[in-house]
């Protein structure tokens, strides 16, 4: 295919038109999509994209608009509105062994933008997912790509497997989770549920009641206002630096990780402390932690209030602090 | 003869003379007589709209589909209750580390059943992706067994035993997936 007798220099530039041709053709193939249609101001909207970059916005229209680049190996883009429910999908053939192979910029690239009462629910594999101003609740599931919703309320639920879930200013009944990304949340209110088993959960201005959960990531709470938390880890810390309300109701447990606990204000509840071969720190109260006289073990057990503090630790330690 | 005897005895005579004389009659008649119109499109008419008087006879049929019916149904039934009791098996708070043995052989049982599902449906995916949801499989996996023998050595800690169940549940939901067809996993 190269001609005999050239240089370097000749087989060098050769080689870059050919690059360039190439990358130009790759390009090429992405088509542009640019449509808009009524719906309904408070709709059900459902996307799902498989590869690639997707933002959806709430705005005060009633009208779905879709603008960007599709996928290359698109067989089918659909945009269709039926009532209140809207679809946007883009297919791409089931055997996508090639997905990535040589030029990886071959993914989805598109903007929705939704009505802002809109019930959304995205479903996604290798997709970076950005929502925002979306009010009427987010069912979001997703493979490889992070996940990050913005200004969101009612039911938002947000799964993903190794991406890492983020979620700021929602409130409502809020439910989290990854396999191995982490979970983080910036000023949350409501009932809230935030799981990970290899990922940290990091939270920070929440409020509500909450349920953290992780296997072997870290669990870290700031600024948070708490009147019931469970939060338990296997091997993870938790530290968690809270204001307390007057009927606060904390259980923390772990099995080899240790339990900070920081209140910016007087706890007024009963402590129980407990911990297998750690050791607790208590300097809230000048009470002392009783050490087991035969097995390695240390409880602590005061009272300040009508509230309750459960701490249990197999081998890590306990520090509690106002 | 009393009175009542000569009655009789008068009443007899009258009856003879009647039987003679219709025997008399009766001789007179003519044998090859013809009737006084043609009945034989009567008695065939007659003959033709008659129905046989047939014996009532219990009929089986609808016992029998009842009878069938129920057996069906019963079988679903209980085929079904087998079928839960294999797809989802719970863990009892407060078991014990011989319940917890018998929980997680069928357990695993499921699981890895919808393990090689899993691997076949989603086979075509992109190896880096194939790849991922590999190396999480197994950090849920890791994480049971971990969690496990937690359970196995504090088996009466129920906050352990949600746990456990919620890396159960968390481990099948994601086997269950089929992510090899575009917006089909939702």
């Amino acid at each position: 295919m190269i001609p005999p007798n050239l240089s370097f220099l000749q087989i060098n530039r050769f080689l870059i038109l050919l690059a360039t041709l190439f990358f130009s053709l790759v390009s090429a193939a992405r088509e542009s999509v640019d449509e808009i249609k009524s719906a309904s101001a408070s709709g059900f909207v459902k996307v799902s994209i498989v590869r690639g970059d997707l933002e959806v916005k709430g705005w005060d229209r009633d009208e779905i608009q879709v603008t960007g680049e599709l996928d290359e190996q698109t067989n089918n883009f659909v945009f269709r509105v039926d009532g209140d429910e809207a679809f946007i999908e883009v297919k791409i053939p089931d055997i996508n062994r090639n997905w990535c192979v040589g030029y990886c910029n071959e993914g989805s690239d598109l903007t929705v933008m939704v009505p802002r009462g809109s019930t959304l629910k995205v479903s996604v594999v290798s997709t970076e997912v950005k929502i925002s101003d979306v009010l009427g609740g987010l069912d979001i599931g997703g493979v490889s790509g992070d996940i990050i919703a913005k200004n969101a309320s009612k039911r938002v639920r947000i799964s993903s497997v190794s991406g890492s879930v983020e979620l700021r200013n929602a409130k409502g009944r809020i439910r989290l989770s990854s396999v191995s990304g982490d979970v983080e949340v910036t000023d949350v209110h409501g009932t809230g549920k935030y799981h990970s088993v290899s990922g940290d959960i990091v939270l920070d201005e929440v409020s509500g009641d909450m349920d953290l959960e992780s296997v072997s990531g870290e669990i870290e709470a700031t600024s948070a206002f708490v009147s019931v938390l469970r939060g338990s880890t296997v091997s993870g810390d938790i530290r968690l630096e809270f204001e307390p309300s007057s009927d606060v109701d904390i259980e923390l447990n772990s099995i080899s990780g240790s339990i900070f606990l920081d209140a910016s204000d007087k706890i007024a509840a009963n402590f129980d402390l407990e911990t297998g071969s750690g050791s607790i720190r208590n300097r809230i109260t000048s009470d002392e932690p009783r050490k087991s006289k035969y097995v390695r073990d240390e409880t602590l057990r005061f009272s300040t209030g009508d509230g309750r503090v459960y701490l249990s630790t197999r081998s890590g330690n306990i520090t509690i602090n106002d | 003869m009393s009175g009542q005897d000569k009655i009789q005895d008068k009443k007899g005579h009258v009856d003879g003379a009647l039987s003679l004389a219709l025997a008399r009659e009766l001789r007179q008649l003519n044998p090859e007589m013809e009737p006084s119109r043609d009945l034989w499109p009567a008695i065939e008419r007659g003959m033709a709209q008659y129905v046989q008087p047939t014996k009532k006879r219990l009929n089986w049929m609808p016992y029998s589909v009842a009878a069938s019916l129920l057996i069906a149904v019963s079988a679903l039934v209980s085929n079904v209750v087998l079928m839960k009791q294999q797809t989802a098996p719970v863990l009892v708070q407060g078991t014990d580390i011989f319940s917890l043995d018998e929980n997680q052989v069928e357990y695993l049982k499921v699981r890895n059943t919808l393990k090689d599902q899993f691997m076949e449906t989603n086979r075509m995916l992109p190896l880096a992706t194939l790849d991922d949801l590999n190396h999480n499989i197994q950090i849920l996996e890791d994480a049971r067994i971990e969690i496990e023998s937690q359970v196995r050595a504090n088996p009466q800690d129920a906050r352990l035993i949600e746990l456990l169940m919620r890396i159960h549940a968390q481990e099948i939901e994601l086997l269950k997936q089929d992510y090899s067809k575009s917006g089909q996993f939702m």
